[in-house]
């Protein structure tokens, strides 16, 4: 009766390669599996990068959200996000050292406009992370209209 | 070293070691799999990756765990395990890492929506000390070997 000779290292490296990629595979399979299946599986993100929607947002610790409004002036007065600061693109130089003294660091940064259509939210959240350089900054997917059919 | 490794000490740690491991992911595995929307949720915070690629981690990441828990405690798998533990630690480190330079305020996610640890340096240390426990494990299966 021969006797097997011991794997090598090699061997047994190159043995353990083949089966990590059965592993990923059927971590895969099953991944898919739960995405149609599972009644908690995440919905497909149709928002852009860097947005975020309401549900996401109200689920953050309040007092780490700043709201930002990015909207005219005259919108801002007639209503708002409640504790949201006014910082659009029409004002910005007068607005900024009201943005830079409230936020703080730990707080995340939701900016909004009027609409889903609206494209002053992104250039205001754009503005924010180039020129101040926060990391942070979210644009609230559907903006004042997503708030306002939410609010009771 | 030769005699080190092979040590009753060395194997005993190197079992202790997997079954720890393997015992951590499949909790971590399981929790997130309860709710893994919660879970890509957590991943889009960290604004690493697309929101596309959340949803797609959300549902894979927890799944690698449980294998690489699976893994670790079948004999002739356990060295894949190993490597599969690697792997997620190294995924785990990029992203608490890179949250933790940014100065993102966010919760962990480490063990599902439950754990809203934020993230900071012991959360970092954590997500090297599992990657480094992969090496060691790896480094101790193939150490057996010619």
């Amino acid at each position: 009766m021969t006797r097997l000779a011991p794997p090598t290292r090699r061997s047994l490296f190159a043995a353990a390669l083949g089966r990590l990629g059965v592993l990923l595979a059927a971590a895969a399979l099953a991944a898919v599996i739960t995405g149609a299946v599972h009644p908690h599986a995440p919905t497909l993100p149709s928002h852009l990068p860097g947005e975020i929607t309401l549900d996401a947002t109200l689920r953050l610790p309040a007092a780490h959200l700043l709201w930002v409004d990015a909207r005219p002036r005259d919108a801002y007065t007639k209503d708002h996000i409640p504790g949201a600061i006014l910082l659009n693109e029409e004002e910005w130089e007068q607005l900024l050292p009201d943005f830079v003294a409230q936020w703080k660091t730990e707080q995340h940064v939701i900016v909004y406009c009027s609409t889903a259509q609206c494209h002053a939210s992104a250039s205001v959240a754009k503005r924010l992370r180039e020129e101040l350089g926060l990391a942070d900054v979210r644009v609230l997917r559907g903006g004042w209209e997503a708030w306002s059919a939410r609010r009771p | 070293m030769g005699s080190l490794e092979r040590t009753p000490a060395m194997r005993q740690a190197t079992t202790l070691l997997r079954w720890g491991l393997a015992v951590l992911y499949l909790i971590s595995g399981v929790l997130k799999l309860a709710d893994p929307a919660a879970f890509a949720e957590s991943l889009d915070h960290y604004q690493l990756v697309p929101s596309t690629l959340a949803y797609a981690l959300s549902l894979y990441v927890p799944w690698m765990e449980v294998f690489a828990a699976a893994a670790l405690l079948v004999r002739r798998w356990q060295l894949a395990g190993w490597l599969l533990a690697i792997l997620l630690g190294i995924g785990f480190s990029i992203f608490v890492t890179s949250a933790w330079i940014r100065g993102i305020d966010v919760s962990c996610g480490c063990f599902g929506a439950s754990s809203q640890q934020p993230v900071g340096p012991l959360v970092v240390i954590r997500a090297l000390a599992f990657t480094a426990a992969g090496a060691w494990g790896a480094w101790r299966t193939l150490s057996t070997h010619r």
